[in-house]
């Protein structure tokens, strides 16, 4: 692989025995697994419980029109296999909840993935899986996206996670009141694959391992706050 | 980031910096208002919702001299201050 050079020996061991959860593979999700798909032959583990919709065209890039009515992970699943053979994909068509992650596991504490990509779509889905991060604490790849701007963050413990930052509880913007452009998508979701291939390197720490990433797309300016742990 | 502050006693004007969506808001990136100084974070949160309701509608942060601060943390004076909107689409 073309790209082979660039991680270390170690980095390069770690990225292809990674097993990888991505929560959500809508627009963030369907840019992550573009890359990801092409990084190396990789064990993926896919949840959406959405099927695809007319409005969801316009940036996740992995279906076409002739998926509209088809559940995405299945699609998903389909288009990553035929671009990459090698990949090992098993799709959940439902919601990712603490009770269900549990459920679908051979052994009760044992979480069999190493890391998850957070791509989910709204603050309710993402407090489940605060749960998930809690209770087996797995690195977390986090981004999340509104119209022209985004954010992206990288939570290595379940003491530094999305709700520590941002906190529980907020009220839920419906998708279709969300509306979002593509471009803006895809650069934080490839923010969050260079987090996940900085934590092959290093699984300590990140560039964004204690730090919250802001785009904004409108002025092409990225900004960084740092995170404070002592909460 | 930039900021101004201006000293009235205990009652300190200040601008305060935004990001994202609350940009359109207050069609710009800087709003002005007055805190009381020292004040934790959640307190300083608490005070700009009370001038500009508006806020209370968004999820938001008070980031503090480009440090997101825990909520209990004070927030001296002369701080510089911004407000991290959180986004929930993917």
């Amino acid at each position: 692989m073309r790209h082979r050079p660039l991680l270390s020996e170690e980095g390069w061991e770690r990225l292809c025995g990674a097993r990888i959860l991505i929560a959500g593979v809508g627009g963030l999700g369907s840019h992550v697994l573009g890359s990801l798909g092409r990084l190396a032959p990789l064990v993926l583990e896919l949840w959406d419980p959405g099927v695809t919709d007319e409005p969801d065209l316009n940036r996740q890039v992995l279906y076409g029109p002739q998926d509209l009515g088809r559940n995405k992970v299945e699609t998903a699943a389909e288009r990553l296999c035929t671009q990459n053979p090698e990949l090992k994909i098993t799709a959940f068509a439902e919601a990712l909840t603490v009770e269900r992650f549990a459920e679908t596991r051979s052994a009760a504490d044992a979480p069999e993935v190493d890391v998850v990509f957070d791509c989910l779509d709204s603050f309710s889905a993402r407090a489940g899986l605060a749960d998930i991060q809690l209770r087996y604490e797995l690195p977390v790849f986090h981004a999340g996206v509104e119209g022209w701007y985004g954010q992206a963050s990288t939570f290595l413990s379940a003491a530094h996670s999305y709700e520590q930052v941002f906190g529980k509880g907020f009220r839920e913007i419906p998708p279709a009141g969300k509306p979002i452009f593509a471009h803006v998508v895809a650069v934080l979701a490839a923010t969050q694959v260079s987090e996940f291939l900085s934590w092959c390197e290093d699984p300590g720490r990140t560039p964004l391992s204690h730090t919250l990433l802001l785009y904004d797309g409108r002025s092409s300016t990225i900004d960084k706050i740092a995170l404070d742990n002592s909460e | 980031m930039s900021y101004e502050v201006e000293n009235a006693g205990q009652m300190t004007a200040v601008h305060v910096t935004v990001f994202g969506p609350l940009t359109d808001i207050f069609s710009g990136n800087r709003f002005p208002a007055t805190v009381t100084l020292p004040a934790t974070a959640d307190e300083l949160r608490e005070q700009l919702v009370e001038q500009y309701p508006v806020l209370a509608d968004h999820r938001f942060r008070v980031a503090v001299d480009d440090v997101l601060p825990a909520s209990s943390s004070p927030v001296r004076e002369a701080a510089e201050i911004a407000l991290l909107p959180a986004f929930a689409g993917g």
